[in-house]
């Protein structure tokens, strides 16, 4: 299966072609500028590269978030669109999961995170286990990394910490953690994660539907729920 | 005779998300709206990350719909256009990486249009733009007055200093009670009310052909308010009609300045503020005389992405085509006349 994926829930900017798990071509770049303008392009030299024409492409693989709501909003947008207008395969994956699928350790458990300021952060707990499988055991949030710190003191196993501003939190970790705390250096998903979770995941039904996972609604969607408790939500967008 | 030239376009510089197909530039095959209004009147006005999640929720029914409404397939497209500037950079974001996909994934061209651009060339779906042309381009976002020398070429003559005047209306609303999107009801109010209050005439004693509102709508706001200490109670609709009575008396006032320095074959309405009926009336009366006004039907004043295939089509006969790296331009403008 020819598959392309796909990540801009962050910095990086992440493109891959891969013909099942080989890896074809690839365009990674840490901190990329302007991702709108540079995400489609990358998609055209990797394709070019990887010596397809467009419509050969089996799967689209995204990154669905949690992450930067405009950066995964372009992903998203560029992936329902291909996989709709030439009518192939769509998954999304979480990129958290994407980066701690990195993770290559002794069994423990593996904690990526994206900061999302005043120390509360995007995360996922993933447990990994012996077989160098990795399977979520709490679901991604938003939550604040003092919450989920007591969270993981409730485990005994090593924890292996992944984040886009480590050193921000890196004496709050060793402090409730201690030398269970194993924080690594890795900037962004290997391509390979990205690859292999595309080919694990379950196909996106709904393409008109299918949107990021942004883990937070707007403050004016909770502050409007708040002021009105008894109104359900209705459809908001019609056709005129 | 030549092959006709068929655009898929894309629109969602704002709140509404819009696809369509046109032919050649005048002929409107298709031109799907899905509009965010309920959402938004949430909030009394467009919040910008929620705007943004229902653009992507939106984009692929549009697109679908616009292509089977218009019966055409991908290998019937000349070219795939889209808005990329000025609005809300997240939601531009979203009608551009859709048709940026759409370009790569079927080999068209891409043309990136200027959203002024087209609501200027929406008049070009109701009768041909006659060169020069006068446009008036009022909107939410914009009040600007725009000589078109010649296809696709555009220059600033005056813009507002402030406010825009569709967000004046808005602003007004607010105080009377008229929830977002304000203009409709206003003015059918100034329609039944009379211009008692006699509100300042902003910017007429400058000779220049710029606009400002947010003197007058700090004149309706004050009286009010004033009104209210005193436990006087003021007739709505009057207020309605003081309010649209000056802002038309501003932009008829500019508008036939800018026509005497700057003689024009037609004048062209364009923006949702040109779906006020006292707008219509007033600009009729005052040139209908000595030049053809064109008003695009309503559906094509607001946003909409039909006046984008419009547009685009000049482009295209232009070969003024855009790389797959186009981005959102946020504050995309046209050039302003150099003043002398």
């Amino acid at each position: 299966m020819k598959l392309l994926a796909i990540d801009t829930s962050n910095a990086p900017l992440i493109v891959a072609a891969a013909h099942d798990n080989k890896i074809l071509a690839q365009f990674s770049n840490i901190n990329q500028k302007a991702h709108s303008a540079d995400l489609m392009p990358a998609i055209q030299t990797v394709t070019k590269q990887a010596g397809w024409q467009p419509n050969e492409i089996d799967r689209f693989v995204v990154a669905q978030g949690p992450g930067s709501f405009t950066g995964v909003r372009i992903a998203v947008t560029a992936a329902k669109m291909l996989a709709w207008t030439l009518n192939k395969e769509l998954v999304g994956i979480s990129s958290l999961q994407a980066w701690a699928r990195n993770v290559h350790e002794q069994p423990g458990l593996v904690v990526p995170f994206f900061d999302a300021r005043h120390q509360n952060v995007f995360a996922g707990v993933y447990q990994l286990n012996q077989h160098d499988e990795l399977t979520n055991i709490i679901p991604d949030q938003h939550i604040n990394m003092n919450n989920l710190l007591l969270e993981l003191q409730k485990y005994n196993e090593p924890v292996y910490f992944l984040g886009n501003n480590l050193l921000d939190y890196r004496d709050l970790i060793t402090q409730a953690l201690k030398q269970r705390a194993i924080i690594l250096n890795d900037q962004q998903p290997d391509v390979a994660s990205l690859i292999t979770l595309g080919l694990q995941a379950d196909l996106v039904r709904d393409l008109n539907a299918f949107s990021p996972t942004y883990l937070r609604q707007t403050q004016a969607e909770m502050v409007w729920a708040k002021d009105h408790p008894q109104v359900s939500t209705t459809n908001y967008v019609e056709d005129v | 005779m030549a092959k006709d030239v068929l655009i898929l376009a894309f629109e969602s510089s704002c709140d509404e998300t819009s696809v369509a197909v046109v032919k050649n530039g005048r002929e409107v095959l298709s031109n799907i709206i899905a509009t965010q209004i309920k959402s938004h009147q949430r909030f009394g006005g467009v919040v910008p990350e929620v705007a943004s999640r229902h653009h992507v929720q939106q984009i692929i029914h549009c697109t679908d719909l616009a292509l089977k409404q218009a019966q055409v397939a991908y290998e019937d497209l000349a070219a795939v256009a889209v808005t990329y500037g000025p609005g809300l950079v997240g939601s531009l974001l979203i009608g551009l990486m859709g048709a940026k996909a759409i370009s790569w994934a079927h080999d068209l061209p891409l043309i990136g249009v200027n959203h002024l651009a087209g609501h200027i060339y929406a008049a070009n779906l109701v009768t041909p733009i006659k060169y020069p042309a006068m446009a008036l381009v009022v909107s939410g976002g914009h009040t600007e007055l725009v000589r078109v020398s010649a296809p696709g070429d555009f220059v600033i003559l005056g813009d507002t200093r402030d406010d825009a005047v569709g967000e004046a209306f808005d602003k007004v609303g607010r105080m009377l009670g008229v929830n977002y999107p304000a203009g409709k009801t206003i003015d059918q109010w100034a329609q039944i009310g009379q211009d008692t209050f006699n509100f300042p005439r902003a910017m007429l004693e400058e000779d220049n052909l710029d606009f400002s509102f947010s003197g007058i709508k700090s004149a309706v706001i004050n009286t009010i308010h004033h009104a209210d200490q005193i436990g006087q109670t003021l007739n709505k609709k009057d207020i309605a009609a003081s309010f649209q009575a000056d802002v038309i008396d501003i932009l008829v006032t500019k508008t036939k300045w800018a026509l005497e320095k700057y003689p024009a074959q037609q004048l062209i309405v364009a923006g949702g503020v040109a779906a006020n009926s006292g707008l219509r009336q007033r600009l009729q009366q005052e040139f209908a005389q000595q030049l053809e006004v064109v008003f695009p039907p309503l559906r094509l004043c607001g946003d909409n992405a039909a006046m984008i295939g419009a547009f685009a089509y000049i482009k295209y006969q232009k070969h003024q085509f855009a790389t797959l790296n186009l981005n959102a331009d946020p504050s995309l403008d046209f050039d302003y006349e150099t003043l002398e």
